[in-house]
């Protein structure tokens, strides 16, 4: 009974936490290029604010942000990636005509701050379980689920607030 | 291991947004599939090291059912609104949205 329930949460958290909301990026690009362009523009804000933090932490990095959970995190990295993502809708409100660009810049930053707490939330799972990476698929980055650990809570921001937005407007 | 890491994005992110920009929906809905389905893979090897064993296969599948059925709300959107309206957003029409 012990090991049903066990097995039965794992496979629960995994669905909860990592398939539903990952499954956002495909009703993102189902809404057409609007939703193609949403869905890069998640995609290089996660990928511009985990590169920031990485730089940032690893030159001027000073206050850990959660040592127990992730050592190497830093409260310079994290607002490295905050503002990485920023930049990210301020230099794509030129190509993303289909969203005003404060609503674009409050995605982003939301987004960021989800991504965030994805990265952290992997990082506990990582913990708990006694492990560096969560694999060695992606050289250099570790395995899948450290690549899309942000991309996870980032995509549904995105898709709910585009949807909030929509509601609004129309 | 810095180089490493610049050497895989150099060569996976040309191919994710050729993906996301020129593939159909049906296509990023299969390549997003198989990406959580490696995710899963190494988030039940994490489940095992604490010392749980989750069931793989239904949670595999669940994994496709979810992505098949979202596939399938992105490909006709219907909104009901109050008063038993029906909004139906066709691709066309989608291709010229904007808020």
């Amino acid at each position: 009974m012990e090991e049903s329930l066990g097995g039965l949460s794992v496979s629960s958290a995994a669905l909860i936490f990592l398939v539903l909301p990952l499954s956002a990026v495909v009703r993102l690009d189902g809404i057409g290029v609007g939703g193609r362009k949403l869905l890069l523009f998640t995609l290089v804000l996660v990928w511009v604010g985990d590169t920031a933090a990485y730089f940032v932490g690893r030159s001027v990095g000073r206050w850990r942000m959660a040592p127990n959970l992730s050592p190497k995190k830093t409260w310079e990295g994290a607002a490295a990636n905050l503002v990485g993502s920023v930049l990210v809708a301020i230099v794509a409100q030129r190509w993303i005509t289909e969203v005003p660009v404060r609503h674009l810049i409050a995605m982003a930053a939301l987004a960021n701050i989800a991504g965030q707490a994805g990265d952290l939330l992997e990082s506990a799972y990582k913990r708990s379980a006694g492990m560096k990476d969560s694999g060695t698929l992606l050289p250099g980055h570790g395995g899948m689920l450290d690549r899309i650990d942000a991309l996870v809570l980032a995509a549904p921001v995105v898709w709910y607030y585009f949807n909030w937005l929509a509601d609004r407007t129309h | 291991m810095t180089l490493k890491r610049i050497l895989t994005a150099a060569v996976l992110i040309p191919a994710v947004v050729a993906t996301v920009w020129w593939a159909p929906t049906s296509v990023v809905t299969v390549a997003a599939t198989m990406v959580a389905l490696l995710a899963l893979l190494e988030f039940f090897a994490l489940g095992e090291h604490a010392g749980l064993r989750g069931y793989r296969v239904w949670t595999g599948f669940c994994a496709i059912a979810i992505f098949f059925t979202q596939w399938l709300a992105s490909i006709e959107q219907t909104r009901e609104l109050a008063g038993g309206l029906h909004l139906t957003r066709v691709p066309e029409a989608a291709e010229a949205f904007s808020i």
